[in-house]
């Protein structure tokens, strides 16, 4: 029998010093030895990060599952009636799941049964569950919400990176592609990822891609996606028009500007034609360009 | 004082179940990786096993938790039909010394023995690919392997005695 798998025992570098010399008169000998060399040498392609794998796996668990204990003394009695409750329990406890979903081209304000508020961005979700809430507050979103939260006990967004929990706070929580980015605007939040955990301040942000945590400064009160209009109060032109390349992410100059006047009221911060269409109006003023650079002239 | 014990090792607590994942997840990706030959695929249902695991943590004592993971991967792969030929690369820091001292025609003889001893790899029996791919590749004992795979030691070593025998076979022309 052993004799039989004596490849195995060679492979294994376990063959007795008489075993071996035996082996070594085998004319396929050398082939054997190039085939346990190479073999060693071996590798499997594989890039898959295991860490956000266990962040995954960790985040699965559904938080409202109870630990269930064993139920010694058993009956059919006492199964049945234990099967209709827990029916009713898990019927009761779906009856309050919230779910918030926004198109393409929408957002929605969402308000919480504590009262803190979120806006949450297009294409994204937002899913709690109202009985929990009581105990919890504890969310899951997919895509990207801003979050104006209360005081109170611990406040946790669920993502599919990592999770973010906060106490009393302003922030914006994004997830896309695998990157969690979280922006603090007002107090403190805790990011989780992989083990990992760190406390963003207001006015920082930090995105975990692939396991790696890039830090960045924030300068604004709230994500400008938030605001989809913009308010001016006697605000000269030049004003005007740095905050609406700061908005829009464009250039725009203007030619001969009037030296006096100023700008109260508010424009679109997601359409720039009418937004230069309203600001040269008050000016008097055309403007021109386009691909992200823009132009006022004096009529 | 025994409870005590267990309890330190339960699978539900978070610290356990991350030391145990990242032990484990590696080796468990490749041996479904070797029988069907999709990474992808692989990882996916290597998390699927750790969540159900995670999500089931009370119903397994500690010493269960690796027998239950690889039989709940396994079963969840077999779901899969298709089946693609197994890829494998060679470490770059075995070939140092070769590299620098040894003739052209050494070294094209050896990349020629290379190719084909992926392809002969590529092209064992499902059953043996896997054993001896454990055993090559993610170094495990034989008792190791016959304890995921659940079948005898003696088994994996008939086994890999057999991929060896398959491999000198196709390999003949480099005696």
């Amino acid at each position: 029998m052993e004799q039989d798998n004596k490849l195995a025992t060679f492979l294994n570098g376990e063959l007795t010093g008489p075993e071996l010399a035996a082996l070594k008169r085998d004319p396929d000998y050398a082939l054997y030895e190039k085939i346990k060399h190479y073999s060693s040498l071996l590798e499997v392609p594989d890039n898959t990060d295991d860490e956000v794998s266990l962040a995954t796996v960790l985040a699965s668990k559904d938080p409202g599952r109870l630990r269930r204990r064993p139920y010694r003394s058993g009956g059919w009695a006492v199964a049945a009636s234990i099967a209709v409750i827990a029916l009713i329990g898990v019927l009761l406890f779906r009856s309050g799941n919230r779910v918030f979903e926004t198109a393409a081209a929408e957002q929605m304000d969402v308000s919480l049964p504590d009262g803190s508020e979120v806006t949450l961005n297009r294409l994204s979700r937002l899913e709690y569950n109202r009985w929990l809430w009581l105990f919890r507050r504890k969310l899951r979103l997919e895509g990207e919400a801003y979050f104006r939260v209360d005081r109170g006990g611990i406040f946790v967004v669920n993502t599919s990176v990592g999770s973010v929990g906060v106490l009393g706070t302003q922030f914006n929580v994004k997830v896309a592609d695998g990157v969690l980015e979280t922006s603090c605007y007002e107090g403190k939040v805790q990011v989780n990822q992989g083990g990992k955990q760190e406390v963003v301040v207001a006015g920082r942000s930090v995105a975990i891609k692939d396991g790696r945590w890039e830090h960045n400064r924030i300068f604004l009160r709230q994500p400008v996606w938030t605001q989809r209009r913009l308010d001016f109060r006697s605000a000269p032109l030049a004003d005007v028009l740095t905050e609406l390349g700061r908005v829009y992410d464009v250039l725009i100059t203007a030619q001969q500007a009037p030296a006096k006047g100023t700008f109260t009221g508010s424009v679109p911060a997601d359409d720039l034609d009418v937004a230069l269409d309203i600001i040269g109006k008050a000016f008097s003023m055309q403007h021109t360009g386009d691909n992200g650079t823009y132009q006022l002239i004096s009529k | 004082m025994e409870t005590c014990v267990l309890d330190e090792r339960s699978v539900c607590k978070e610290a356990v179940f991350a030391r145990f994942f990242r032990e484990q997840v590696k080796t468990l990706r490749h041996f479904l990786y070797y029988r069907f030959g999709d990474m992808e695929r692989a990882s996916d249902v290597a998390q699927e096993a750790f969540a159900a695991l995670w999500q089931h943590c009370d119903k397994v004592p500690y010493e269960r938790a690796k027998p239950y993971l690889y039989s709940v991967a396994y079963r969840k792969m077999l779901k899969v039909k298709a089946h693609e030929k197994v890829m494998l690369t060679y470490s770059k820091n075995g070939n140092h010394e070769t590299e620098s001292f040894e003739s052209p025609q050494f070294l094209l003889e050896e990349k020629q023995f290379k190719e084909r001893l992926l392809r002969a790899i590529a092209n064992l029996s499902d059953a043996q690919r896997q054993a001896f791919l454990m055993h090559r590749v993610d170094k495990l004992k034989y008792a190791e392997i016959a304890a995921v795979l659940g079948i005898s030691v003696k088994a994996v070593e008939k086994r890999i005695h057999l991929a060896m025998l398959a491999l000198k076979k196709t390999l003949t022309e480099f005696k």
